[in-house]
């Protein structure tokens, strides 16, 4: 099966091709192929959901990590950790955060849980750290709370600290 | 992009999702592009969620400061639920048609149904479960985290509907039938086993509802509707199948035909299980087969098995071992059966031969070891070798070597030692009826066996010993290598002590042979000359079975011989006693008074009688008493066996009265013995040395008077140690002990035991505790 | 600190003096250490910047402008939780001031939950009332984040009781404790110190740290109840060693052969019921603690340990219990102390408990356990009542 390809179709009509042991790392796509199994012509598979350049950015990494070993089940054990980041995913993500928001996005819609949790510890890495002002002004986050409701948040949370 | 803003609604979705499910379950083939579509759908439904929108804030349900609150009404909104019902409802009505078109069938067509739509409607609800997956990874899992236990994974909902809207209806005629098709294979009609694989597959995946509390995994298989619905059933049946049949084909057949049967339907059902029942029924299937076959067949199964053994149908028995061998426990009187053939056997065939038996140790212990044979091979053949059994060929062997026909016509049990002894040395003398040597080491191995078996090793041991003995001085023996072997496989049996004397014996004849040697370079170096040319051997009394012999005077002839040696003797061990064992003894003598010289061999006593006639030819027997001093009885004797070889005359009596039945009793003292002068013979060597019959027959009285002595002995030694090692001793308990540690040399009788006990504290050896009688305490 | 400014403003409003007087305490004290003033003023700036490549992807990221029109607001809820697992506890209350949704999603049950149960497996000590445990046993409805924060031993956060804050009281009793002779008992006793973990006793009377100081000996009755002086920062306390049996017994045997052949539990005539014997009795009458060692190794079995602590504390249940959940060294791997409250059956005791993972070799965790046990409030003994470490430390 090695080199066979399948043909993707971003949601502003470009077609991929792309191996298909590269396009298994998406759990959807993995799975609708297991069900419906690969005949000789093959049908253009739709992604209605994600466009040409993001599309082109999630087959970058996955034909980048195709040769790694499958992502550990979440281990419901361990503290999660968000200092482990290759280097190659730091440059990968160099991006504008509408196009990383895209590519969570496009990661949670395909089912490729590496993309996702490395996307989502970059932007976990942005928050930590930040009082909620900063917080709002990097994710230009409307503060919607009354004066009243803040200070009882505060209030809420005003024991908590670290040992 | 718009698609995460765009609001999708129910029904909206729900009705582009209907067309896909439509065609999903109603097997159309699908296109990648249509799949896609439809998970993007659900996706695209899922992420919209109303109630976060940014456009909508009033609709906006926080409530600030509610630390302490009642569960989940806040926090996160993960959308999925409704449309999972809609789904759910949707296989609901889905499945009740199914179930209508299916409720009115029975047999082989509830089975082709049933099964055609569940293969179909569990890959339907694969990729039904697939496209939805979205569902399943967000809402479901969230359900489930927080401890919602009705909600599933969506292929498990479908599994579950299948369940609840076409299983439950429907179960029982699908079972009646599967169970149906199964009486019919059973009745060896080929049927389709296909429709039940079919069947059990079903049953065993919707088996996951019942037990959803494991919180690791949200299906988790379990056996329960297979178990409960099928497998209890399916046993019932075979059951009753199986008792039907065992009462009937045993009225038509025989149980040996019954087990072949049997057999084959074991067979059968594990093949039945493998092709198409889940693995898990098969031992419990197996289980309930034997009990209805052949646990509660056992009575027959046994009386069966006491026949083919008198019929000696081994092949029948190894399968009939086998099937019983099945049941816990079962054989346990198969072997009782086994150990009372066997012991019959024993009995019966020794009991045929007692009359030659008796006096011919060949034929008795050949006829042992031909039964042990042939029933060795039964119990390896038959039953495997197993232990159980070879303990119940010991036992019996053990039982009807000890104690047979011979036995008691001898009037002992220790008959059996004693011809086994025998039997030893008819094969270890020179000339024994040409045993190949590899022969001779089965023979052994033989023997070993039935010595095993021997209770009274001891009797051997003094038997063997006497025999050995005779071999050894008499050079009668066919090879010192045989001997050894013999030796040291008794060594092996019962341990160092029980060997020892006789190889003490070995090694005297060994040193004797170096004493000789150095006794001629004695003679030579000072200068003695006049003595015979003689040979002795110096045998250790107290390995020796042999007692000192009644002395006579030494013949002239002789006596610088007898000195020399004796003086030799002396002067190397100081202190050290001979005793001469004339009965032992012989030589040979050459005749100068007859034309034709003759060379006799005759015993010592013979030629002390015949040296007389250099002297005088003519003696009384008186005077020849006087003039040797030999015991009277001893000499009558000596006198009738040179009066028969027509040596010696008796001038009192004429040569015809010295027949057959001419007794030295009728030798009287006033008669008078002359030289034969005119002696013929027509060999030149004549052997005159012919054993004295009283000393045979009283050599094996004496062994049975000393065996009684000798284990007084033996027990008391043994009381001895095992007190002295103890101290203080329940009675009942050092019997026991003695019989243990005895057991390997002969089976100790308790009351010789307790008179043991008595002699020992009459000699102060032990003594009785003074508070309590039955503990003996030990005097150092 | 405006902020601050408005909330004692509206505490004082709403006349909650002990709030208020709670409140100027832990600001006053916390003048020490800038980071927290942060807390309370809401501003984070010095902590947490550990990653350099981080923040540089994090500048870059924000200098962008954000020209595909997808921002943060678009990602739905379960995209929203996964991100936030990827947040510490502390983080997830911080957060909760950024909006609405954040506020909403970052207090959301489920979340806690399975932090709460992922987290507790690794929490070091564990106590009757942090016992996330309890909870779950009385379904409590409080939420999820509240049950966390209150177990967690990681996060500080005082429940709002006002007995606990009341300092000249606390002087008062550590100048009254000073001046009394008598000093508290504690009786220690279980497996642990007669299995692989019975070092402990032994680095405890010759402390390399000197934390733990020897001070005397004091006799016992018969054989019983005899035990070491020794002093732990300014508490002294009577250490009673209650071993089942002597030396050379206690090597080489199973734990069941340990509850059968000992020398402080009685069995009575079921198999498995047990009785403290009269001796153990007397001396546990006069304790003021109760110490139960345990070796927490993985080849353990945990439950094993039950009986003999259920029988001392059915008599006992007014007493502190403070459980060393030992292992001899690092490299060992150990049961967590929610499996010890588990399969000891801690949450159904009456007494006030408290588990502490401690290694014997480095003696860490130790302290923190006799110090729990020397400091704590008491019930129905005026003057050893009242102090918390915390206020004594700053003391």
């Amino acid at each position: 099966m090695a080199g066979h390809k399948i043909k993707l179709q971003s949601s502003d009509g470009d077609t991929f091709d792309v191996e298909v042991e590269i396009a298994k790392q998406s759990a959807t796509i993995k799975t609708m192929l297991e069900d419906l199994g690969m005949d000789e012509e093959e049908d253009v598979i739709p992604l209605p959901n994600v466009n040409s350049a993001i599309l082109k950015k999630v087959i970058q990494w996955a034909t980048h990590h195709k040769d790694d070993p499958p992502p550990p089940e979440d281990d419901e054990n361990r503290e999660k950790n968000t200092n482990d980041i290759s280097s190659w995913d730091q440059d990968f993500l160099k991006v504008d955060q509408g196009t990383l928001f895209e590519l969570i996005l496009a990661a949670n819609y395909l089912d490729i849980k590496g993309l996702l949790d490395v996307t989502c510890k970059t932007v976990a890495n942005m928050i930590k750290g930040k009082t909620p002002e900063e917080i709002r002004r990097t994710f230009n986050i409307k503060n919607d709370f009354t004066p009243q409701e803040e200070e009882q948040i505060k209030k809420e949370n005003e024991w908590c600290e670290e040992k | 992009m718009s698609q995460t803003n765009r609001h999708v609604k129910l029904d909206e979705v729900w009705a582009k999702l209907l067309d896909g499910i439509n065609h999903v379950y109603q097997f159309q083939g699908m296109k990648k592009p249509a799949y896609m579509l439809l998970y993007t759908h659900v996706y695209d439904y899922c992420i919209s969620n109303p109630n976060q929108s940014r456009t909508v804030p009033g609709t906006s349900r926080v409530h600030i400061g509610g630390l302490s609150r009642s569960n989940g009404q806040d926090g996160a909104n993960i959308v999925g639920g409704e449309l999972y019902n809609k789904l759910k409802n949707y296989l609901k009505d889905y499945l009740k048609d199914v179930c209508q078109s299916g409720v009115d069938l029975q047999g082989e067509g509830v089975l082709r149904f049933y099964t055609n739509r569940w293969e179909k409607y569990q890959f339907s609800s694969k990729v039904m479960n697939d496209f939805c997956s979205y569902i399943n990874r967000h809402w479901v899992q969230r359900e489930f985290n927080s401890g919602r236990k009705d909600i599933y994974e969506i292929y498990t909902m479908a599994m579950d509907s299948w369940q609840k809207v076409v299983f439950q209806p429907l179960h029982k005629q699908v079972t009646h039938a599967c169970l149906d098709l199964i009486k019919s294979e059973r009745n060896n009609e080929i049927i389709n086993t296909r429709l039940i694989s079919g069947v059990i597959q079903s049953y065993v995946a919707l088996g996951f509802t019942e037990e959803l509390t494991n919180s690791s995994h949200i299906t988790s298989p379990t056996l329960t509707i297979y178990r409960d619905y099928f497998e209890l059933y399916f046993l019932h049946d075979t059951e009753q199948f199986y008792r039907l049949e065992a009462a009937t084909f045993l009225v038509h057949n025989s149980v040996t035909e019954y087990l072949k049967k049997v057999a084959t339907r074991l067979d059968e059902e594990v093949h039945r299980v493998q092709s198409y029942l889940h693995p898990s029924t098969l031992s419990i299937l197996i289980k309930k087969v034997e009990e209805v076959l052949i646990r509660d067949q056992l009575d027959a199964i046994y009386t069966e098995a006491k026949k083919l053994l008198r019929d000696e149908r081994y092949q029948d028995l190894a399968l009939l071992f086998k099937l019983t061998n099945r049941i816990p426990n079962a054989t346990n009187e198969l072997k009782k059966i086994v150990e009372n053939h066997i012991y019959e056997m024993g009995i019966n065939t020794i009991e045929r031969v007692s009359g030659t038996a008796i006096n011919d140790p060949k034929v008795y212990i050949e006829t042992v070891i031909d039964i042990h044979k042939k029933f060795l091979k039964l119990v390896q053949e038959s039953f495997n070798g197993e232990q159980g059994f070879t303990a119940a060929l010991d036992k019996a062997c053990g039982k009807f070597i000890n104690n047979n026909v011979v036995t008691q016509s001898a009037g002992s049990t220790t008959k059996s030692p004693e011809l086994l002894a025998r039997y030893c040395d008819a094969l270890l003398r020179k000339g024994s009826k040409a045993v190949e040597e590899t022969d001779l080491e089965e023979k052994f191995n033989q023997i070993m066996i039935v010595f095993n078996y021997i209770e009274d090793k001891d009797v051997y041991q003094k038997f063997y010993s006497k025999m050995l003995a005779k071999r050894l001085v008499g050079q009668l023996s066919a090879s010192d290598d045989y001997e050894e072997s013999m030796i040291s496989k008794l060594k092996q049996a019962c341990g160092f002590e029980y060997t020892s004397k006789l190889q003490r014996m070995f090694q005297d004849i060994g040193v004797s042979k170096t004493l000789l040697t150095e006794y001629e370079k004695y003679c030579e170096n000072h200068s003695i000359t006049d003595t015979a040319d003689f040979s002795v051997m110096v045998l250790s009394s107290n390995s020796w079975p042999f007692s000192g012999s009644s002395n006579f005077v030494i013949p002239l002839e002789l006596k610088s011989t007898f000195n020399s040696f004796t003086e030799f003797y002396t002067h190397r061990h100081n202190g050290r006693k001979l005793t001469w064992l004339h009965q032992h003894s012989k030589g040979e003598l050459q005749t100068y008074f007859t034309t034709q010289k003759y060379i006799l061999q005759v015993s010592t006593y013979q030629m002390v009688v015949l040296l007389l006639f250099n002297k005088v030819l003519t003696w009384t027997v008186e005077r020849l008493q006087d003039e040797t001093q030999i015991k009277s009885e001893l000499l009558l004797q000596v006198i009738l066996g040179l009066l028969k070889s027509k040596l010696l005359i008796c001038t009192d009596i004429n040569d015809d009265e010295i027949d057959e039945d001419f007794k030295e009793s009728d030798i009287k003292t006033h008669y008078s013995i002359r030289l034969s002068t005119d002696f013929r013979s027509k060999k030149l060597r004549i052997n005159l040395n012919v054993p004295l019959k009283s000393v045979e027959q009283k050599d094996i009285e004496g062994v049975h008077r000393t065996i009684d002595e000798d284990r007084k002995m033996v027990i008391q030694a043994a009381i001895v140690r095992i007190m002295k090692a103890r101290q203080t001793l329940r009675h009942a308990l050092l019997m026991q002990e003695v019989i243990q540690q005895l057991s390997s040399r002969f089976r100790p009788k308790i009351p010789v035991i307790k008179k043991c006990i008595d002699v020992l504290i009459e000699k102060e050896y032990l003594e009785r505790q003074s508070n309590e009688k039955d503990v003996l305490r030990y005097l150092a | 600190m405006d902020n601050i400014q408005a909330a004692i403003g509206q505490m004082l409003n709403e006349d909650k003096r002990r709030d208020t007087f709670k409140f100027l305490t832990s600001l006053t004290g916390l003048k020490l250490n800038r980071e927290q003033i942060f807390v309370i003023g809401g501003g984070q700036q010095f902590t947490h910047r550990h990653s350099t490549t981080v923040n540089s992807a994090e500048q870059q990221i924000s200098d962008d402008t954000n020209n595909s029109g997808v921002s943060m607001l678009d990602l739905p809820d379960e995209v929203y939780l996964h991100l936030f697992s990827f947040l510490s506890p502390i983080d997830l209350c911080q957060i909760s001031n950024v909006c609405k949704k954040w506020y909403r999603l970052a207090t959301d049950d489920n979340l806690w939950r399975q932090r709460l149960i992922r987290d507790m497996k690794s929490w070091s000590s564990i106590s009757s009332r942090s016992n996330p445990l309890s909870y779950i046993l009385v379904q409590s409805d409080r939420s999820q984040k509240e049950i966390y924060l209150t177990c967690s031993p990681n996060i500080r956060r005082s429940p709002n009781s006002a007995d606990e804050s009341f300092v000249p009281f606390t002087r008062l009793t550590n100048y009254v404790l000073s001046w009394f002779p008598n000093s508290k008992d504690l009786t220690m006793f279980g497996p642990g110190l007669e299995s692989y973990t019975s070092p402990l006793v032994k680095n405890l009377l010759w402390d390399e740290s000197k934390r733990f100081q020897t001070m005397g000996m004091i006799p016992g009755h018969a054989g019983f109840g005899s035990g070491i002086k020794m002093k732990l920062h300014s508490y002294l306390f009577n250490l009673i060693t209650l071993y089942t049996n002597c030396m050379q017994e206690r090597e080489n045997r199973t734990n069941t052969d340990r509850l059968i052949k000992n020398n402080h539990l009685v069995q009575t005539n079921d198999i498995d019921h047990f009785e403290i014997s009269s001796q153990v009795r007397d001396v546990c009458r006069e304790a003021s603690g109760l110490i139960y060692v345990i070796d927490s190794s993985r080849d353990n079995q945990l439950s094993e340990f039950c009986t003999e602590l259920q029988v001392m504390t059915r008599e006992f249940s007014y007493l502190p219990l403070l459980i060393l959940s030992c292992v001899r060294n690092n490299e060992i791997t150990r049961w967590s102390g929610i499996d010890v409250v588990r399969d000891l059956q801690l949450s159904s005791l009456g007494n006030q408990w408290l588990v502490q993972d401690c290694c014997v070799d480095d003696m860490s965790g130790v302290e923190e356990g006799f110090t729990w046990l020397l400091t704590l409030k008491s019930n129905n003994n005026l003057f050893f009542g009242s102090t918390s470490p915390a206020e004594l430390t700053t003391n």
